[in-house]
């Protein structure tokens, strides 16, 4: 995050002032966009996400504290975005078209439509972790306070979403 | 430190290639892979898989994303607009009710009880005497000592009758009696003044039926009340 001071553009935004929220946005798009992207695999439901990520936090601006990081924070808005919607198109795909994650189509390179192919595959819970320990680079105390969980916790899931992504890139090249 | 076996190696691999081993634990792990066959091709299958995901680039967001939040900003501030006069006329008509019911409710609980649970009240009052036969008059004054608090319905009939005194006739009258008549003539006012009260209730209560009966919840009917 730059030297900007947070504190008081948030108090801005949460008074309602465009350009503040604009600033947030700005700063922040990038972050949320890579996270509903590798998390939906697909460019438009990326962006989608990414705005209801911002509309739900500035309208919840009033309830952001500061006890976190506003980075924290919005990770962990994007990411429950990113659940809910995946558990609606589940649902959904029961009677509808069956809905599936972005098979890596949309990358340029092979590696990395294999990567995301294997991420459409695993259980969202997995991809999430492995999407902010890998791409965002999060330590497992920052990936704890987003999915509100311990970190032991973290450590157990990354370890299990590892050996998962491990077992489906192997059978990839089989 | 104790031995590592391939199990444990297995398991501490991913942890390695991250880097969050200790110094003496990535030792470890080099000793046994540079003399295990098994687990350097499980190391290189991992160290596969890490530089997959690292490989993965970083995408820019569009900027018309920015456009659209603005835009979707904007129209709920719209709509949260649009409601603001709806619920204020609605806030405004209730409050109005509540507050006629309110003063309907407080004025029952200070009115004196029906005429028919006080007989004493029903006793002829004094008509306006004249000065010279005023002694003549003593029919009002018992009432006074037992004189209970007011009530509405009674009221209206003795409203209509002359229950003030003339100066005149007061002049004339003993001071005991001359108190009593006095209090009776506050009853009498109080009596008025509730009628009064309750008549202006009854149409503001009428009013906003009418109101509410035709859906009119503009700021003006609710001003009209």
């Amino acid at each position: 995050m730059s030297d900007l001071n947070w504190e008081e553009i948030v108090e801005r935004a949460k008074d309602g002032e465009e350009e503040a929220m604009e600033q947030i946005f700005m700063n922040f798009k990038d972050m949320v966009y890579n996270v509903c992207y590798r998390m939906s695999g697909r460019r438009e439901d990326a962006e989608d996400w990414t705005q209801e990520t911002f509309l739900r936090a500035f309208s919840s601006l009033k309830g952001f504290r500061g006890d976190s990081s506003l980075a924290t924070w919005l990770y962990r808005i994007a990411v429950n975005v990113c659940l809910s919607n995946l558990r609606k198109k589940r649902t959904v795909s029961l009677d509808e078209v069956e809905y599936k994650i972005g098979n890596g189509q949309e990358e340029d390179d092979d590696i990395v439509q294999q990567v995301q192919m294997v991420l459409g595959q695993l259980p969202p819970l997995y991809r999430t972790v492995l999407i902010l320990r890998h791409f965002e680079e999060l330590s497992y105390e920052e990936i704890a306070k987003i999915m509100k969980t311990s970190v032991g916790s973290v450590k157990i899931a990354l370890h299990r979403a590892r050996k998962k992504f491990k077992e489906k890139m192997e059978e990839l090249d089989k | 430190m104790k031995r590592i076996d391939c199990k444990r190696i297995e398991e501490i691999l991913p942890l390695y290639l991250e880097g969050s081993l200790s110094e003496e634990e990535a030792r470890e792990v080099e000793k046994h892979l540079a003399s295990c066959k098994r687990c350097y091709t499980s190391y290189e299958e991992w160290r596969r898989c890490f530089s997959a995901l690292q490989n993965v680039p970083r995408l820019q967001a569009p900027s018309h994303i920015w456009v659209r939040v603005k835009q979707e900003l904007s129209q709920r501030r719209e709509r949260t607009i649009s409601w603001l006069p709806a619920f204020a006329t609605l806030l405004g008509v209730s409050l109005v009710i509540l507050f006629i019911f309110f003063n309907l409710y407080s004025q029952r609980k200070f009115l004196p009880p029906p005429l028919s649970q006080q007989p004493h009240l029903q006793v002829n009052l004094p008509s306006p005497t004249p000065p010279g036969i005023a002694k003549a008059v003593p029919a009002v004054p018992k009432i006074a000592k037992t004189i209970p608090k007011p009530k509405v319905k009674k009221e209206i009939v003795l409203a209509k009758r002359p229950l003030t005194f003339t100066p005149s006739s007061r002049g004339v009258l003993a001071p005991s009696k001359l108190k009593e008549a006095i209090v009776e003539e506050k009853i009498a006012e109080r009596l008025e003044m509730a009628l009064l009260s309750a008549q202006q209730a009854e149409t503001n209560l009428e009013r906003a039926f009418q109101i509410l009966r035709g859906r009119n919840l503009s700021m003006k009917g609710g001003d009209n009340l």
